[in-house]
């Protein structure tokens, strides 16, 4: 009786799930494949190129190889470091007030990001190869682009369509898009391997069983491991039972608190990843609902 | 995943394309093609019945000049990206497209792949108001009309907005009073904010969106207004 009850209701949420998928916008559903494609891929470094070390210069266009190719202009070079824009592939998700750039490549035609990061020379000398180079009078024209980009991630007042200054938007879809392919690149570089990790451990501050009796069913794995906030990326290890929060530079090195299911867990400098460690079985998207960041 | 792409990595790794690597590139681009059909039936539309052919054509060009750029262990999803790109090319250029149908066999033109300049595409010359002529930015601006309609506005409040914003002298809400009207415009233009964030809409689609709503929706519904007022004061 009660396994055709059961049935029963699996049935419906077929039907749910079915009429759930209908409702889903294109960009939606292309942030889905985004996702399926960053849990599918094989995760990889970007591989050494043969004839490396690549010479660069600002204005080159470059392609890494790694669970994806990935695109990237040098804005500027130290003697450290280069600071390189990224283009993304992915023209759905990304804004349309992205310039399009046309690349002679497997990929045709890219897309200038808001994601700009700096690269150990040493890093991305053995790994970039160059594709081709954008003349000095467009230059300007693709890093002024990436700036508005920024501004818009960064929520910068601006009128809007209605004549009223609010704070821009890409919206969640394209904001999470960028955020997920800023963590992407960032670990295909091996960047996260230098940053300031800070580990807590969840037993310090809540009783497993406890916490167990408080969620229940939501305390399960999920299709998709990692969910993004305002201001972080939340991802749930499930090999080694870790939620990891990756911050991004609006709030790294700024002083704050991380409070999680209604306590707090960390308070100082908020550092560029934090684990907090043993944590049973949770889904992302309860994990994003426990934790608050504030900044102090 | 369920495709197996065992004869595309062959032709990667040896150069040796035969019929079962081609069966696998179709099959490749029909699972693109299904994980977004809204996207892509329009594009089916536009170019007819061969956009399957047509699609994995161009992406077996590409595989070809690049195949040893493709790392192996991660090949389905290099290909997947690949396939997706020339799709947004065909919304992308349209015109460049039409002129390929016409003059065949351009893809024959070597191209030296050192130092070839990277050229911006377009400069997004786009301003509110405008039809748009980027026929990927009009299948985004007709999909977030399909949401928005069953978004649970009411039909006469997001009319009298719309015709507010665009300066339409409009019948709608006639019958409320200025204090009701400024309550509405305001609760809907938050309401249309949040909408557009949850679903991405950027401005430049919204613009759009409002547009073609007034037209499909509103006029089509003050139309039949006038018509039902029309029968009314003949009895």
């Amino acid at each position: 009786m009660s396994r055709m009850f059961n049935g029963g209701v699996r049935i419906m949420n077929n039907e749910k799930k079915i009429n759930r998928e209908r409702n889903l916008s294109i960009l939606q559903r292309e942030l889905k494949s985004y996702k399926t494609f960053l849990k599918g891929a094989k995760k990889a470094k970007f591989k050494e190129i043969q004839n490396s070390p690549t010479e660069l210069s600002v204005g080159d266009v470059v392609v890494m190889y790694g669970s994806i190719m990935t695109y990237g202009l040098v804005a500027d070079i130290s003697e450290t470091e280069s600071t390189v824009v990224f283009l993304t592939t992915n023209l759905l998700l990304s804004s349309q007030k992205a310039l399009k750039l046309k690349v002679n490549h497997l990929i045709s035609t890219v897309a200038v990001s808001p994601i700009k990061l700096s690269i150990p020379n040493e890093k991305i000398k053995l790994c970039a190869e160059k594709i081709g180079r954008i003349p000095e009078e467009q230059l300007k024209i693709v890093l002024e682009n990436h700036d508005m980009l920024k501004k818009i991630e960064n929520g910068e007042s601006a009128r809007d369509l209605f004549g009223d200054m609010q704070p821009q938007t890409f919206g969640k879809i394209i904001q999470e898009y960028y955020a997920l392919e800023r963590s992407r690149i960032s670990q295909s570089f091996g960047l996260d391997e230098q940053r300031k990790v800070i580990q807590v451990n969840f037993k310090d501050h809540f009783q497993e069983e406890v916490f167990a009796k408080q969620y229940g069913d939501l305390l399960a794995a999920e299709n998709t491991s990692s969910v993004s906030a305002d201001g972080y990326i939340l991802e749930y290890d499930i090999e080694n039972k870790k939620i990891k929060v990756y911050f991004d530079d609006r709030y790294i090195d700024t002083f704050g608190e991380i409070e999680f299911n209604g306590k707090v867990v960390y308070s100082g400098k908020i550092p560029s990843i934090l684990e907090i460690t043993d944590v049973p079985m949770i889904l992302p998207g309860l994990a994003k609902e426990l934790m608050k960041v504030r900044k102090k | 995943m369920a495709i197996t792409i065992r004869n595309i990595e062959n032709f990667i790794r040896t150069g040796n394309f035969n019929d079962a690597a081609l069966e696998e590139l179709r099959k490749m681009v029909s699972f693109v093609f299904n994980n977004n059909p809204e996207f892509y039936e329009p594009l089916s539309r536009y170019i007819g019945g061969s956009l399957l052919d047509y699609v994995a054509n161009e992406t077996y060009f590409k595989l070809l000049k690049g195949r040893k750029k493709i790392q192996l262990e991660n090949a389905f999803w290099y290909i997947y990206e690949i396939i997706r790109n020339v799709c947004f090319d065909i919304f992308r250029e349209k015109k460049a497209y039409e002129e390929k149908l016409i003059s065949t066999n351009s893809d024959t033109e070597e191209i030296d792949d050192e130092n070839l300049p990277v050229k911006i595409v377009d400069m997004n010359s786009y301003t509110a108001g405008e039809s748009l002529e980027d026929l990927l930015a009009s299948v985004i601006a007709e999909d977030a009309l399909r949401i928005l309609i069953n978004y649970g506005f009411k039909i006469e409040n997001l009319c009298y907005f719309i015709a507010n914003v665009f300066n339409h002298p409009t019948n709608y809400l006639a019958d409320k009073g200025r204090d009701a009207r400024y309550k509405i415009v305001e609760r809907t233009k938050k309401a249309l904010r949040e909408f557009a964030e949850k679903y991405s809409v950027e401005e430049e689609i919204l613009g759009e969106l409002l547009k073609l709503y007034y037209e499909r929706i509103c006029l089509k519904s003050e139309d039949e207004q006038d018509v039902q007022r029309g029968s009314e004061n003949h009895e």
